[in-house]
């Protein structure tokens, strides 16, 4: 159990160094120009460039949730084993249990949950990005609309 | 916006985001025991929740007091205790010339290692009370797998 967040850290370190350096080998792919021999290349991408670098940005996403989720489901998961079968002096291995039952029973619902808490962060940084601000140009729903979005957005904050 | 209502917002923002947590942990905990899927655990959690909103709140709030207070002291100490070891032993007070940087590094490393572990800790308290409710729960309010001690504390 001592081991766990470690390993959790190891395998985020590892995700996120990867989406670093896939990223970058995916940007690299597009056509690289020096418009006015400019020092600093200009990099143009198509659609399915585009598309690529936001499908592997969401796998490494979901993927650094999907470890914190499992490291979260094996601690839940062991408590929940030392509670009913540890303290009526049943010998048990809970970890290792858990990791069974992570495996061969959860593993999905796990994928679904750091699916969800995935989107949820997502929101979350979008809500801090974007704002919503209405013109004099605007009529009354449109601004209530906004403003709607606004307050919306706004409890997503960090 | 004001002052005060901004204050609210934050408030209001902080109790969502500590209420998804913790359905999302009673949600781990109950696809562990019910070997269930995401959503019909999610309910259960939330059931058990809504039916010991007081009990959840108080073990909650002990459980946030003691992660804040364990990683402050423990980013403290860590941090005190490299500051004085850069200012006393000779070896690192002939090489170093201010003690800041390294008792800042210490300290952010202090810092992180003492949130990870320490959050496990909260998980681990949230996991027993969903283990004790659910317990309670299937027994029609007897609890028959807690040990005695926890049984007397939750039970106060």
């Amino acid at each position: 159990m001592v081991f766990l967040p470690i390993t959790q850290v190891f395998f985020i370190i590892a995700t996120i160094t990867a989406l670093i350096f896939g990223a970058g080998y995916l940007y690299s792919e597009g056509a690289i120009t020096f418009p006015g021999n400019a020092a600093f290349p200009s990099i143009s991408l198509n659609g399915g460039q585009i598309a690529m670098i936001v499908v592997f940005f969401a796998a490494c996403l979901w993927m650094i949730f999907f470890f914190h989720g499992c490291n979260h489901y094996l601690l839940c998961s062991a408590v929940a084993i030392w509670y009913f079968n540890g303290t009526n002096g049943y010998e048990t291995a809970p970890c290792g249990e858990s990791l069974h039952r992570l495996v061969r029973f959860n593993l999905g619902s796990v994928a679904i949950t750091s699916l969800i808490n995935g989107v949820f962060f997502i929101i979350k940084i979008i809500a801090n990005i974007l704002s919503f601000d209405n013109t004099d140009n605007d009529n009354g729903l449109v601004e209530c609309c906004l403003k709607c979005l606004n307050a919306l957005f706004c409890i997503f904050k960090v | 916006m004001s002052q005060r209502s901004l204050l609210h917002l934050q408030s209001v923002r902080f109790i969502l985001f500590r209420c998804l947590r913790f359905l999302s942990d009673g949600a781990y905990v109950q696809m562990a025991i019910t070997g269930q899927g995401y959503c019909s655990s999610t309910g259960r959690a939330f059931d058990l929740i809504t039916d010991n909103a007081v009990r959840v709140g108080i073990t909650d709030g002990i459980s946030i007091f003691f992660t804040i207070i364990g990683i402050l002291a423990v980013t403290a100490a860590v941090s005190v205790a490299s500051y004085f070891s850069v200012l006393k032993i000779t070896y690192y007070e002939q090489r170093l010339s201010s003690p800041f940087s390294v008792t800042f590094v210490s300290g952010l490393i202090a810092f992180v290692v003492a949130s990870v572990y320490l959050s496990m800790i909260d998980i681990s308290a949230t996991s027993v009370l969903q283990c004790f409710l659910t317990d309670r729960e299937r027994g029609r309010g007897k609890v028959c797998f807690a040990s005695e001690r926890l049984r007397t504390v939750m039970l106060e």
